[in-house]
């Protein structure tokens, strides 16, 4: 557990609110950071996709998860919406193609690898890391299986092992952080046989989006999903179809989910600060009052003591 | 000035020379595309430069001549050939350019290889092979509506 | 000698058992007063939860809860936590009144107060080591990984250091219990620094439960989703505290009759009318945040569809009527009428709080309604752990001096 100082200074002044405003600002401050320039993505183009499910099956080798119940290459998955699970990093599903019932749409599902994640500013435990290469990481060490991150996911991604007696985990998409850094491609990309997924620097990615969408607007609509829906994602999508038909939130805030909470967590130190000198005073105040009309009443009585 | 009127000497020829060609396999082969003759285009291909998971692909060229347009549909260094120009493959004589070819097509290896993340537009092998077959037999239905098609349509998947 | 030292220690013991663990009864004497129909009622309970939890550690957690991918919080914090601690505020509002604003005719209600604060608490912890994946690294938060930029990191460390600081100020009910003089003596001097860390903590761990639920703006209905709620929880567990006092006091005037004393019993009537109250003029305040920001929220065009008539529900029939059946039990001075507002308004805050954690989050899922429906287990172990709350709430009860007063330490 390496606690490097600033980490350090941060907590301590979220605890006692004591260093008050600077340092704890600075700490919500490094949300405001908008993100390795050079980090990776994932383009998923809709118009490509045969839902075949290669992606899946890879996804479910390189990462050493245990087989499915049902084989990768049995369509009766797509009869229901499923979503990851413990078991799954991704999965597929299939929608009706209003425009061309011949040709159903699959949408590929898993971590959209967020700018600023709203699962990382849920975890108490800082189990989760936006790496500078883009995978958002989870470290299982950490965790004790508080399920706020679940809560908190706008994309409802991370699942958990909900069978496991004593080594629960979240369980996610990782983009293949490892291939990556041994200068691979994730899985899903390499497996997909139309490269409708597609890996590269999120800006490259954001270009290549574009230049489809303006050279063939009949097959796209106009609209890069991801590029800033909850602060923008890892991951970006084209569709030839509007994304509410492929069952994608589309009432995203463009701000990151953590833009929420943060005036809430500057009003810690203020009370930290506030409410001692306030509650304090108001105790002395009482103390006083109480100790005046007491004497007062002794007064009282040993004047009317003394009438009498 | 010299140069365009040679090259729309050059198509007139083409056009007239490979009118009757047409015609005449029309016959035998159905409406398709030829490939020029000299060059004898292959009857069956197998695609094996891909066999990881699944059987190569025995992939009738006969046939795919036959049905398709122009053999750009597949082959697209043709209309849109920037790097490639017409001598490297035709000996452009007014008499030959029907027997001029002097190789057969590129290879699509030759250009579409490994993915490369730099070049996130650019199709890898695969996906140049599955976009191309992807134009017809996506419509045809053979792939886009079961994941199983992949291996009872094109190539079985291998054993183990 | 050694001998008989340790006779003697081994009888006093016993003896020192005998009188306050059993309160002067003998083994069987106790066992036989043991069997009542409300005991009866909870070791069934607990015969069915127990077990359940242990099953936990077998098959894991899907044994206990009906959490899922969707829905990772159900009812253990639904209610446990969500609900248990607004209701639990009641040490920190009544310590607040008697300690630092001076309303000192409230004595008699202060240390139920505490010690209802610091069980709840305490059985709120229980309540969210249940719902934990690996509850046995509960204390990562304060010595592992820091989340500084997380809510949950401030509710952790907020709940940890309250419930030791109620723990604090209960102690010297414990002390007197023990007629441990010496040590009760410090305790209660730290009374009024714990008092004001307490005000900070619940402040903050309040409205930080409210802040929870803010991350998740797309997942909640927008009826309940406000900028305002951390505030809405704040102000709503200040009169769930108070709502809270009558309810406990009434249950222990009730059922506890023969342990309270005179000071409790005799300024109970009185006192109940104050806090009526204290509780009607704390609902109209929260009534008034909650219409500010429901304009502020403009989602008034959600009033007419079925989530909207919910929420009509919740506020009309849950805090404006519970407010107005106070107002008229205290201006008729009738403690029945108050009695049953506070009762009203204490389930208005559980609904509240069972609406924001589990109606309003994930409205738009389909199926969403019949999802949140907990499945046997859950609602057996929450059952349980209730009944546990109760039981060790009575078990102190009767022996400290918490509604009775120790006469060596008035
Ligand atoms: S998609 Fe969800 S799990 Fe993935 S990085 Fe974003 S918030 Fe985290
Ligand atoms: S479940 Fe684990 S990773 Fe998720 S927020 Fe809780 S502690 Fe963090």
């Amino acid at each position: 557990m390496s606690l490097d100082r600033r980490q350090f200074l941060k907590t301590v002044s979220v605890l006692t609110g004591s260093a008050v405003l600077g340092p704890y600002t600075s700490a919500l401050a490094s949300g405001e950071f908008h993100g390795w320039p050079d980090r990776y993505g994932m383009l998923t183009d809709f118009t490509e996709c045969v839902g075949c499910r290669s992606c899946e099956k890879a996804c479910n080798e390189v990462n050493h998860l245990p087989q499915p119940e049902v084989p990768f290459d049995d369509k009766s998955v797509f009869d229901t919406q499923r979503r990851p699970t413990a078991h799954a990093y991704t999965v597929v599903n299939r929608y009706e193609n209003t425009g061309d019932p011949g040709k159903p749409i699959y949408r590929k599902v898993q971590c959209n690898h967020c700018n600023e994640p709203a699962c990382a500013s849920a975890c108490p435990i800082h189990a989760y890391t936006k790496t500078p290469e883009g995978p958002v990481l989870y470290n299982e060490n950490l965790c004790f299986g508080c399920r706020y991150c679940m809560i908190a996911c706008p994309f409802y991604v991370p699942a958990y092992d909900y069978a496991s007696a004593f080594e629960p985990r979240i369980v996610k998409c990782v983009m293949c952080y490892d291939r990556i850094r041994e200068g691979k491609i994730p899985g899903c990309a390499e497996a997909c046989p139309t490269q409708s997924v597609t890996f590269g620097k999120r800006s490259d990615l954001l270009k290549l989006a574009a230049e489809k969408i303006a050279k063939d607007p009949e097959r796209y609509i106009d609209h890069i999903y991801g590029e800033r829906e909850a602060g923008g994602t890892g991951w970006l999508y084209i569709s030839g179809v509007p994304f509410e038909q492929l069952g994608f939130s589309t009432d995203l805030p463009e701000k990151p989910m953590v833009e929420e909470v943060k005036g809430f967590l500057s009003s810690v130190p203020v009370v930290f600060t506030v409410w001692p000198a306030l509650f304090g005073s108001i105790y002395a105040a009482s103390r006083h009052h109480e100790a005046y009309t007491r004497e007062e009443m002794q007064h009282q009585s040993k004047e009317g003591g003394k009438e009498k | 000035m010299k140069k365009i009127v040679f090259c729309l000497m050059a198509i007139c020829l083409v056009l007239l020379l490979v009118q009757p060609l047409c015609a005449g396999s029309d016959s035998n082969a159905g409406a398709g595309p030829a490939a020029p003759s000299g060059v004898s285009a292959p009857g069956t291909i197998l695609l094996d430069s891909l066999s990881r998971i699944y059987e190569p692909v025995n992939f009738n060229h006969d046939m795919h001549t036959s049905v398709a347009e122009h053999c750009s549909q597949c082959h697209h260094e043709h209309p849109s050939a920037k790097e490639v120009t017409c001598t490297e493959c035709h000996s452009i004589t007014a008499t030959d350019f029907r027997r001029s070819a002097k190789t057969g097509f590129i290879a699509c290896r030759s250009c579409h290889a490994a993915i490369d993340p730099a070049q996130p537009g650019f199709p890898g092998l695969k996906a140049a092979y599955h976009r191309t077959c992807f134009q017809c037999h996506r419509d045809m239905g053979d792939v886009g509506l079961d994941p199983l098609s992949c291996s009872m349509k094109c190539h079985a998947k291998k054993k183990g | 000698m050694n001998h008989n030292t340790t006779i003697t220690k081994r009888d006093d013991f016993q003896a020192w058992f005998l009188n306050k663990l059993l309160m002067g009864m003998t083994w069987p004497e106790y066992m036989r007063q043991m069997i009542t129909p409300f005991n009866v009622a909870a070791a069934i309970i607990l015969s069915v939860g127990l077990p359940l939890m242990g099953l936990r550690y077998i098959h894991g957690l899907e044994v206990v809860t009906d959490a899922s991918n969707e829905y990772p919080w159900g009812l253990f914090l639904g209610w446990g936590l969500f609900a248990g601690v607004p209701l639990s505020a009641t040490g920190f509002v009544m310590a607040t009144a008697y300690y630092i604003f001076g309303f000192k005719r409230y004595k008699p209600l202060v240390r139920l107060a505490v010690l209802a604060g610091f069980l709840g608490y305490f059985f709120a912890v229980i309540y969210l080591m249940t719902d934990l994946g690996r509850p046995w690294r509960i204390y990562y938060p304060m010595f592992v990984g820091f989340g500084t930029a997380s809510v949950l990191f401030l509710v952790a460390w907020h709940v940890a250091t309250y419930l030791t600081v109620q723990f604090l100020e209960f102690s010297p009910a414990i002390l007197e219990w023990l007629e441990a003089g010496r040590t009760r003596k410090w305790a209660v001097m730290i009374t009024i620094a714990m008092t004001i860390a307490g005000i900070i903590l619940s402040t903050l761990h309040q409205s930080a439960l409210g802040a929870l639920f803010l991350l998740a703006p797309a997942k909640m209905h927008p009826l309940w989703y406000t900028s305002y709620l951390p505030t809405l929880f704040l102000a709503s567990s200040i009169y769930a505290a108070l709502g809270m006092v009558i309810v406990v006091s009434t249950l222990s005037a009730v059922f506890l009759k023969k342990r309270a004393d005179d000071h409790f019993l005799g300024n109970l009537n009185e006192l109940t009318i104050g806090l009526g109250k204290g509780t009607s003029i704390g609902i109209l305040v929260y009534l008034a945040l909650k219409l500010v920001s429901l304009a502020h929220g403009d989602a008034w065009g959600l009033l007419g569809t079925p989530y909207g008539h919910w929420y009509l529900v919740e506020i009309l029939g849950f805090v404006l009527l519970p407010a107005l059946i106070l107002a008229v039990g205290v201006k008729k001075a009738s403690v029945g009428l108050v009695r049953f507002g506070g009762f009203h308004a204490v389930i208005g805050v559980i609904l509240n709080r069972i609406n924001v954690s589990m109606v309003a989050f994930n409205w738009k899922l389909p199926d969403h309604i019949h999802d949140i429906i907990p499945h046997w287990q859950e609602t057996a172990v929450v059952l349980s752990i209730f009944t546990l709350h109760i039981l060790v709430f009575r078990w102190i009860l009767v022996r400290m001096p918490v509604i009775y007063q120790d006469q060596g330490f008035k």
